[in-house]
């Protein structure tokens, strides 16, 4: 955002800025692609963005500006990336929150919960825990979609799909953007 | 064509058109600017508002790095004709996705600019912000040919006005085809009449008033010339008779005074010669110069002796007057003729008056002669034949009176002295006669006569007789004159001497002699004296023969010379008279005919 300021200031800022940072986010994108790491910095915004392609029921919120949470359940793949990426960062009114979990009772705390492929043998507790809440759940694991869960993050030539069970999400009582389900593969309940 | 030449409909009609014309184009012109202006704005807008549409959909593709969906997403620009490129930049400023495909990075901006949109020569280009929920997730490029879409926009306005301008066009033509009507119908009408009037020459006919504008102040104008025209025309077919030909020479136009007078109706009259009337009196020569005249556009006045239908002859006095055309051709000649038939007839009878009278005075003339001739022979030889008896009385009395020398007595004496006397006032009176009979027939000399000497010897011969008096002299210069010296010398020893003679019984005789050029008489001249003078009662008898005033015991005379005076002056060319009072003297005139002075000189180098 820092740099967008300064982009208002000057236009050749603006071009010299843009060719360092396209130089050096292709730099970074070579060589880092494969990483893991690089890989869940991609994701954790993909997460951060959800937050403005999906409408949470007001009863999700105590209140008008009670944070949105987005939960990590099980291990967190992000390390600080997912924190670096929400500070600050507002949904509407609610302020942003990282929340690791381990207890699938937690869960229904959260707006939206990531299921790292690792955590999903716990994944039907935690299906159980949020039903009846407002809660996006998000993972990466193979039959993610297929077990009930909301949106998959798929890898595909080196690309990060989405997978969307609408269903799932209707269920839920959320409401997607249809601009999200644009670039979105809509999959049915209990497709892959 | 000219412009005047075109017909005032036309020009009417051309005003309405071009008026018609220069307003819309200038309205057209006023508000292409006004539109050209709405336009770009419109087409910024639109951009942008298409700019927003995609923007919004170009969110998810960019919050989840779709680049395929971003691409497609674009690809829809494809339905926008005018749209040359777009492109998506990511919130880092990397391009993202392009339009069209294979668009090549040169040909779009290396990152993204500041947001809107703004005409770059031909092209309008600019960005867009993509935001999703107040996020901003990157930011949209598109470019639209201008120049394209102002293309079809300024072909659909042209396209628009010219259909306009063609719908305005009829309409002005149809209104001016109305008002041309109004106004080229009275004028038409009116050259329709001027022709129909030129035509028929029948200036009764008026022209119809169709309004009160100046087409019929026109109207007006040509209604009161015909008026004129109409009544010098009627004036003068009253007066005269009038016939028009073409250059041909063929009647076109004859009045009915020329039908009268020819007796020749008018349809047998209009397109034939005016040779129909020749009377064949008049030699070619004449009429040859009638035509050179008329022919040069000079007018021609003369008489001509015409014939009528029936054979009779009449007189005409004419005035030719040819018409030209601008190049100087006659093209039509109008002759005005008098009737002067009856003024031929009487100065023809004058003539043969005149004729009659002058043989009648020449008769006469030859008859007084003959008479005078004789009479003068008569006394000529009487006074000549009396001579020789005189000769004889006075001889024999004077040998009577040698030899009876101192034996007669008085009274003898004195009756012998006075038929001596007798017979010498007897010779005297015979001479005078001889020569106031001779002045009658001598032939008479005509040169350059000095008065001033002749005065002048008359003066020395009467020497003599007045040396024992007083008399004063005053004598004028006097300029010489034309006429014989003989007969002239006569005249001034005559009024010289009844001047001195009858001024004796003054103690100083005043004798004047005047000259002075009179503008009737030509040269007068006068002899004045203080002497006897006379009775102006019995001026007239002054001058004839034997005629005496005054007793011969008084004044004595043989009554000649007055009449020899008269007789020489007159047959100069000249006339005498007097003036006088009894006793205050009287003065005696005489005039002779002035010649100028060069023809004096010439008249005196021929005699």
């Amino acid at each position: 955002m820092a740099f967008l300021k300064a982009a208002t200031r000057s236009r050749r800022w603006i071009r010299w800025l843009g060719m360092v940072v396209t130089f050096a986010g292709w730099a970074i994108g070579t060589s880092a692609r494969a990483e893991t790491a690089a890989e869940y910095q991609v994701k954790a915004v993909f997460l951060f963005n959800f937050t403005h392609f999906v409408e949470w029921p007001p009863a999700a919120f105590k209140s008008p500006d009670a944070p949105l949470v987005i939960g990590i359940f099980g291990e967190d793949p992000f390390g600080r990336t997912l924190d670096d990426v929400v500070r600050g960062e507002k949904a509407g009114l609610h302020p942003l929150v990282v929340r690791r979990i381990h207890d699938p009772a937690e869960a229904a705390d959260c707006h939206v919960l990531f299921v790292f492929r690792s955590a999903m043998s716990n994944f039907a507790a935690v299906l159980a825990a949020v039903r009846d809440h407002a809660v996006l759940t998000v993972g990466d694991g193979d039959d993610f979609a297929r077990r009930g869960g909301m949106i998959r993050f798929v890898t595909a030539s080196n690309k990060i799909r989405l997978r969307i069970n609408l269903d799932a999400v209707r269920s839920a009582g959320l409401t997607v953007s249809s601009k999200l389900l644009r670039p979105a593969d809509i999959v049915p309940a209990g497709g892959d | 064509m000219a412009l005047r030449n075109v017909p005032i409909r036309r020009k009417l009609m051309l005003v309405m058109l071009l008026t018609c014309i220069a307003v819309m184009l200038m309205m057209r012109a006023t508000f292409f600017i006004y539109e050209y202006r709405t336009f770009r704005e419109a087409t910024q807008r639109e951009l942008s508002t298409l700019g927003r549409v995609v923007a919004a959909n170009s969110t998810a593709a960019l919050a989840f790095e779709n680049q395929e969906d971003a691409s497609e997403t674009l690809s829809a620009l494809r339905a926008e004709r005018h749209v040359t490129a777009a492109a998506l930049y990511d919130r880092d400023g990397r391009l993202f996705a392009r339009y069209p495909e294979g668009v090549a990075d040169g040909g779009l901006p290396a990152a993204p600019g500041r947001d809107g949109y703004a005409f770059n020569g031909a092209t309008l280009d600019g960005f867009e912000p993509v935001v999703q929920k107040d996020r901003r997730l990157g930011t949209l490029y598109l470019r639209v040919d201008a120049g394209a879409v102002m293309h079809d926009w300024i072909w659909g306005s042209l396209r628009i006005a010219l259909a306009v301008m063609g719908a305005v066009l009829l309409i002005a033509y149809l209104i001016s085809r109305l008002m041309e009507r109004q106004i080229s119908r009275p004028i038409l009408a009116l050259a329709e009449t001027a022709r129909a009037v030129t035509a028929r020459r029948d200036y009764s006919v008026r022209a119809q008033k169709h309004g009160q504008d100046e087409v019929g102040l026109l109207t007006d104008a040509f209604n009161l010339l015909l008026v004129q025209i109409h009544a010098q025309k009627t004036a003068l077919d009253e007066h005269a008779i009038v016939a028009i030909t073409n250059d041909q020479g063929a009647l076109t136009y004859v009045n009915d005074k020329f039908c009268a007078i020819s007796g020749y109706a008018r349809g047998e009259l209009l397109g034939r010669d005016h040779r129909v009337v020749n009377s064949g009196t008049h030699p070619k020569e004449y009429i040859d110069g009638l035509w050179k005249t008329i022919a040069q556009g000079k007018v021609w006045h003369g008489e001509f002796c015409n014939r009528a239908k029936d054979g009779a002859l009449y007189w005409v006095a004419t005035t030719i007057v040819p018409f030209l055309l601008s190049d100087g051709r006659p093209f039509e000649y109008v002759a005005i003729c008098a009737d002067i038939t009856g003024l031929k007839r009487a100065q023809a009878e004058i003539l043969t008056l005149n004729r009659e009278l002058e043989q009648r005075v020449f008769d006469r003339t030859s008859q007084l002669e003959a008479a005078n001739r004789e009479l003068e022979a008569f006394s000529y030889s009487v006074s000549h034949d009396l001579r020789a008896p005189l000769r004889h009385i006075d001889g024999f009395a004077q040998l009577l009176n040698t030899r009876l020398d101192g034996k007669m007595d008085d009274t003898s004496r004195r009756y012998l002295t006075t038929v001596t006397d007798s017979a010498k006032r007897l010779g005297v009176l015979i001479d005078d006669l001889l020569v106031f009979s001779r002045m009658g027939r001598t032939e008479m000399k005509r040169v350059e006569v000095d008065s001033q000497q002749l005065i002048a010897e008359v003066r020395t011969e009467f020497q003599q007789e007045i040396q024992n008096r007083r008399i004063e002299w005053s004598i004028d210069p006097i300029p010489p004159v034309l006429g014989d010296p003989a007969m002239l010398r006569q005249v001034w020893a005559n009024l010289v001497g009844n001047a001195l003679k009858y001024s004796r019984r003054r103690d100083v005789a005043r004798i004047s002699i005047t000259h002075r050029i009179d503008p009737a008489d030509g040269h007068v001249f006068a002899v004045q004296d203080n002497g006897a003078g006379f009775q102006m009662e019995y001026a007239g008898k002054l001058f004839g023969v034997f005629q005496r005033l005054h007793h011969a015991n008084d004044f004595e005379g043989t009554g000649i010379g007055l009449a020899n005076v008269r007789r020489i002056v007159e047959r100069h060319g000249g006339r005498v008279w007097a003036e006088g009072r009894p006793d205050e003297g009287a003065t005696f005139f005489f005039s002779l005919p002035q010649i100028p002075e060069y023809r004096l000189h010439l008249a005196a180098a021929h005699l």
